[in-house]
């Protein structure tokens, strides 16, 4: 009834992405004792559509692939190569979709994408109120809490409380700028250079990056990496 | 977590405030728990951006128009790709690609076989 | 709203304080505020007719525009300085200077 194909993508095992985050849970498939209505509805169009010959299996198993191919990781490599070559952070916040040609990264025709870049000055912190717009294609699939109500209504009104909740304190001498997504730009935000990173060579400097570095509700830090 | 008054009082009477247009409300404390999607979850992605991104037969505009057609009670309570693959049917349908009898019967037809493989298939009935 | 093919960054808008008919993307919370163009983003499809199937042609304008947090929500915390940026589209925003001169004049009318 399925096809092995399919399969190849449900028993990744190894999900201990050594980042020190929450283990994560294990994905459901129909090894699973119980599925819900909706996983039925999935395979139910999913099965009508390449029997009528609108999608092939291969398709959706390239679909998915390409999708875990994306990852918090392209886009720590795009803030580092901004911090160490300031000639292309210019042309990163000028104009996102050519400077990422230079990182094989098609980010396809559905959106523009947007570099902000936080400064001593400002901390720049991304939410999508209406729906949950965020540069898949540059971060892979967002967090469950990104799509969450809770942070796409606190966000605009109380940004500063919503990052505290993710234990980041700005100061008020500090502005905060949220940017909500209702449009069709993608926003990453460009976070600051820690200090004392002067020795760190460009893999320990992506190290620092996580995905919430870039969505705007963390910095990168040496505290806490073994620093 | 969610506090029933705070979901409920707000969009109703707002004169034009939409389900799915909560800037500006509380909708309580974010949990910050990390998982993975699971496959059914990659598939419907997949398969939406198939159609959409790639076949042209609709717009992420139309699939938006269509998850906020949701009534604020299902909004709700529904998960992210469970709001996508209600859309992707309803699309489906609205775009004459299959019929709503075609999607019924194979909705059986599934149910039918995981259930006869031991499996519990919870609330199969999805809204419209 | 013969203001707006002019809006230009600089200029202060209000976001047009309507209830929506079927689709849009002015969010509740901004509308009827005032905020001021910070980028000129060009022109896309129209997100309210593209959600109908319709093609979204003529492309329509779309504008970066900031507002003060503390002018948005009433009792803000936070500092005076943080603000909000929103993309919106031509068809919701009005002139500042054109709508409070259009509600003036509809209150002396009254």
């Amino acid at each position: 009834m399925h096809d092995p194909h399919d399969h190849s993508h449900d028993h990744e095992h190894s999900h201990d992405h050594g980042d020190g985050q929450d283990p994560h849970a294990p994905q459901r498939d129909h090894d699973a004792v119980e599925m819900s209505g909706y996983e039925a509805l999935e395979e139910t169009l999913r099965l009508l559509l390449i029997e009528k010959g609108i999608i092939t299996h291969d398709e959706v198993a390239r679909q998915i692939d390409l999708m875990d191919s994306r990852s918090p990781a392209l886009g720590a490599q795009v803030v580092v190569r901004a911090w160490l070559d300031a000639e292309f952070k210019g042309r990163l916040l000028r104009d996102a979709r050519e400077a990422l040609k230079e990182f094989d990264v098609d980010i396809g025709s559905l959106a523009e994408f947007k570099v902000v870049e936080n400064t001593p000055e400002t901390h720049n912190v991304v939410v999508c109120t209406l729906c949950s717009c965020y540069p898949k294609m540059l971060l892979g699939v967002p967090p469950a809490w990104y799509k969450s109500m809770a942070y796409r209504s606190r966000t605009v009104i109380d940004p500063r409380g919503v990052l505290t909740e993710f234990g980041l304190d700005i100061p008020l001498s500090r502005e905060v700028r949220v940017h909500d997504s209702t449009a069709d730009l993608r926003y990453i935000v460009l976070p600051m250079r820690p200090a004392d990173t002067d020795e760190l060579d460009e893999t320990a400097l992506v190290s620092l990056i996580t995905r919430d570095c870039m969505i705007g509700t963390a910095e990168p830090s040496r505290v806490g990496r073994g620093a | 977590m969610v506090d029933d008054m705070k979901r409920t009082h707000v969009r109703t009477d707002a004169g034009g405030r939409a389900v799915h247009d909560v800037g500006g409300l509380d909708f309580g404390p974010i949990d910050r728990s990390e998982h993975d999607l699971a496959l059914w979850e990659k598939r419907v992605d997949a398969v939406m951006i198939l159609l959409y991104a790639r076949k042209n037969f609709w717009t992420v505009d139309a699939m938006r128009r269509t998850i906020e057609d949701y009534g604020q009670q299902t909004y709700d309570s529904t998960e992210y790709y469970e709001k996508w693959a209600r859309a992707m049917r309803n699309l489906l349908i609205e775009q004459q690609v299959v019929t709503r009898a075609e999607v019924e019967a194979k909705m059986i037809e599934v149910v039918a076989r995981h259930r006869a493989a031991g499996r519990t298939v919870l609330n199969d009935a999805i809204e419209w | 709203m013969e203001n707006r093919g002019t809006l230009q960054i600089g200029q202060l808008v209000r976001v047009d304080d309507r209830s929506a008919v079927g689709h849009c993307r002015a969010p509740w919370y901004l509308r009827g505020q005032v905020g001021e163009i910070v980028e000129v983003l060009g022109v896309f499809r129209d997100p309210e007719k593209l959600a109908y199937h319709k093609p979204g042609v003529p492309r329509i304008p779309l504008f970066k525009v900031r507002f003060k947090q503390s002018q948005i929500w009433p009792g803000y915390v936070g500092s005076p300085r943080d603000v909000l940026e929103a993309d919106l589209t031509a068809n919701w925003l009005v002139s500042a200077l054109f709508a409070d001169r259009h509600e003036k004049n509809l209150s002396e009318k009254v």
